[in-house]
């Protein structure tokens, strides 16, 4: 079954874009390659791009599996457009796509960490947290500028619709002017169910998905890396505000705030009632 | 330049860049210069920001013509139609097609897409067809002097203000090259989806 999908894909993009696959989702496969697809300058020995294909779906109708399909590529296909103009959010570039058969090219970000996995935020803070357990410094930065990132997100009115902790990479290239070396630099990833939306719930449920992301993966400390995240959110919200409507942007962040924690309420009460 | 993009290996595309062009090209003149099997398409230079701003193009008419379909005339011509912000084809043949008003045009790139298998008589040394380069430096002007396709020439001829224009590039995304870039790279890869 898997075979045949990745056969699909070899054959699509023909022996002369090799491809390793690194990630097979509930939605799509994920693969690397260091071809361009039409840039040969650019084509470095070091360099790497990404390859998503969202595969057909057998139990559905294959009309609907199509538009189904081309709807989630262009739509992480806008996303990482509309995302790319707004100041201060990090998304992977995007290189071209393809939403007649579900493919999307985009920059590859983030690296392997030290421990041999991936710089997702998931990872990093296992990673993280082993070596230097007393030393929390690091992972205060690194939560409050996920935070942050989220916070810019939501001001500008999207919401990411699958926020987990392996949604959002970190990268540590020091290209990107400011940056120096050991400061990682958050990328929000994964847009196909994004979408613009100025309501509170939308938001609070983002926040929600991330703090449950964290609970269940680093319970021991999940409190403290919630308040870290929570700490980064709320400062891109006052950093937005400065200058104008400064009252009504702050009461926008009261009204996710209070979103977010009925929506944990429901889902305290679900898991509840089981 | 002869290119061949690796995930559409049957096709070669020319892509010649030239400069000090006089141009005194009629539609008849453009027309007879296209043999069938490797249609041409002029481009104004000055319109193209880098290589990879018309190598996208050239990419996604590709991903039309083989997935979808083409709304011009052919893969050289809907390259034109693909470098657009939109989908107005007219709109698009003005602002980077060369046609038989565009006196004061000094830049232009030929473009060329051909299927290998079925295009024999090309002839590699020349980049183009052999048979009607007379007419295509007619229609450039005796003194246009062909250059080679690549960023460090397409910096000295570009006209960073127009295009800024075209792809409605506001002022704060072009503080740096890359955010041009990439603001064209987006919108040309999601026009008309
Ligand atoms: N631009 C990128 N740079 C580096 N790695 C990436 C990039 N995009 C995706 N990946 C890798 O592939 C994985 C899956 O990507 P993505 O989340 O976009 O697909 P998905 O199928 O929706 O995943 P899932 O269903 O697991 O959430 C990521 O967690 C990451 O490890
Ligand atoms: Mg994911």
């Amino acid at each position: 079954m898997i075979d045949d999908i990745i056969k699909g894909v070899e054959d699509y993009l023909t022996p002369n874009i090799p491809v390793k696959l690194i990630s097979q989702g509930a939605e799509a496969l994920v693969f690397e390659t260091n071809v361009h697809p039409y840039n040969p300058y650019t084509t470095a020995s070091n360099a790497s791009y990404i390859i998503k294909y969202r595969p057909a779906k057998k139990y559905r109708h294959p009309s609907i599996d199509q538009a189904l399909t081309k709807h989630r590529t262009l739509t992480e296909g806008r996303l990482l457009s509309k995302l790319s103009n707004i100041p201060g959010i990090n998304v992977p570039q995007l290189i071209c796509c393809d939403p007649y058969n579900g493919y999307i090219w985009q920059a590859k970000v983030g690296c392997v960490l030290p421990n041999g996995t991936f710089s997702n935020l998931k990872n990093y803070l296992w990673y993280q947290k082993n070596i230097d357990p007393f030393d929390e410094d690091k992972i205060v930065k690194v939560l409050v500028s996920v935070g942050r990132q989220i916070g810019i997100l939501h001001c500008n009115d999207y919401v990411h619709g699958d926020l987990t902790s392996s949604n959002i990479l970190l990268d540590n290239n020091t290209s990107s002017g400011t940056n120096s070396a050991n400061e990682w630099s958050p990328y929000l990833i994964d847009f196909g169910l994004s979408s613009y939306s100025t309501m509170p719930e939308d938001k609070g449920v983002d926040l929600y998905v991330l703090e449950r992301a964290i609970l269940s993966t680093h319970s021991l400390f999940a409190e403290k890396y919630n308040q870290w995240l929570l700490q980064g959110y709320k400062q891109a919200y006052c950093e937005m505000s400065l200058g104008k409507d400064d009252k009504e942007r702050y009461t926008k962040l009261e009204q996710v705030l209070k979103r977010f924690e009925e929506v944990r309420l429901r889902g305290r009460k679900r898991s509840m009632i089981g | 330049m002869l290119l061949v993009l690796p995930q559409f290996p049957d096709y070669s595309i020319s892509i010649n860049l030239f400069t000090n062009c006089n141009y005194k090209g009629t539609t008849q003149a453009l027309t007879s210069c296209s043999v069938e099997q490797a249609p041409r398409a002029f481009i104004k230079a000055s319109n193209i920001y880098s290589t990879s701003h018309l190598l996208c193009a050239i990419y996604k008419s590709f991903i039309e013509y083989k997935y979808n379909r083409l709304r011009t005339k052919n893969l050289s011509t809907e390259v034109i139609l693909s470098l657009y912000s939109s989908s107005n084809i007219s709109e698009a043949f003005k602002q980077f097609g060369v046609n038989s008003d565009s006196v004061d045009t000094d830049n232009i790139i030929v473009l060329q897409i051909f299927n290998n298998k079925k295009s024999e008589s090309y002839d590699a040394n020349t980049n183009a067809y052999g048979i009607d380069n007379t007419l295509l430096f007619e229609i450039l002007g005796k003194n246009s002097e062909n250059l080679e396709f690549n960023d460090a020439n397409l910096i000295k001829i570009r006209d960073i203000s127009m295009i800024k224009k075209i792809y409605k590039i506001k002022h704060e995304n072009s503080t740096n090259n890359d955010q041009i870039e990439r603001c064209i790279i987006n919108s040309i890869q999601l026009r008309g989806l």
